[in-house]
């Protein structure tokens, strides 16, 4: 397994953790009740599942399985690969930071920390895009 | 790779970038207020990343990798029609805030995907129990 896939698993397992006690908390709020804020993390509770777990997993399996790139780069540009791994993960994390924050005041700091969020996760999964569609071929 | 898992996945992979583009002006609008109108992007967003991405990669992968009984894969055009049928589907799907009739183009679309995934069971179902069996 390459140490990229290892970084994407793992960190995928770690999201799904993450995702399922915010949704805990969310269940939480609503029934014994709590902080209001934490109904703001509903987004994050999605997110958390579909782009950190799902997403993510897809991502490490997919470069570790399919099929090679070439002889002299099997799995394509690795740096790319890093990078979409380093831009989607800053990218949610930053979402999920910045967005119950960003409600209370639409176009102050945390809205631009949203921008941001919004452009490397985009930047991730272009990037994850560009290194995979050549693998997608049929058997030579 | 067989030829229609390569369509498979790479529909799947044009999904998540546009999938992905619809959510990043959601949250660049959530951020900013710059695009009221890009809450219309929202049904789009979610299908073309639950439906395009994540359920034509699963079949086009399953399509590739379920066990053949044989030399070819039987079925073969329920899978070709589960393609297109999804595709179909998310494509009424994404532009009907557009379109008129919006309620009726979302119920076609949703016909259209249920419809793939009816022909893909039927392409997937005869090829998913034990390669052998033991006495």
């Amino acid at each position: 397994m390459p140490t990229v896939t290892r970084w994407f698993v793992k960190l995928s397992l770690i999201y799904l953790v993450l995702a399922l006690v915010v949704g805990l908390g969310l269940v939480m709020q609503r029934v014994v009740g709590g902080p209001d804020w934490l109904a703001l993390l509903s987004p994050a509770y999605f997110h958390l599942f579909m782009v950190g777990w799902v997403t993510q997993l897809i991502f490490g399996v997919a470069h570790w399985m399919f099929p090679n790139y070439s002889k002299e780069a099997p799995r394509g540009r690795e740096e790319l690969i890093w990078a979409a791994l380093i831009a989607l993960n800053t990218g949610l994390v930053l979402r999920v930071l910045a967005e119950p924050l960003a409600v209370r005041e639409v176009g102050g700091f945390w809205g631009i920390v949203l921008v941001v969020s919004a452009t490397l996760q985009w930047v991730g999964v272009v990037l994850f895009s560009i290194n995979t569609w050549p693998r997608v071929r049929p058997r030579r | 790779m067989p030829r229609l898992t390569v369509w498979y996945v790479r529909f799947s992979l044009l999904h998540l970038v546009l999938g992905a583009t619809f959510g990043a002006l959601l949250l660049i609008h959530k951020g900013m207020a710059w695009m009221p109108w890009a809450w219309s992007l929202l049904a789009g967003h979610i299908d073309m990343v639950l439906f395009g991405w994540i359920t034509l990669l699963a079949m086009g992968v399953a399509y590739w990798i379920l066990p053949r009984f044989g030399v070819k894969r039987k079925r073969e055009g329920a899978a070709r029609a589960a393609l297109v049928l999804m595709n179909g589907g998310i494509f009424l799907i994404v532009l009907s805030p557009w379109l008129p009739l919006s309620s009726w183009v979302i119920l076609v679309g949703r016909a259209l995907e249920g419809g793939a995934v009816v022909a893909f069971a039927y392409h997937a179902w005869p090829r998913v129990k034990p390669l052998m069996v033991s006495t």
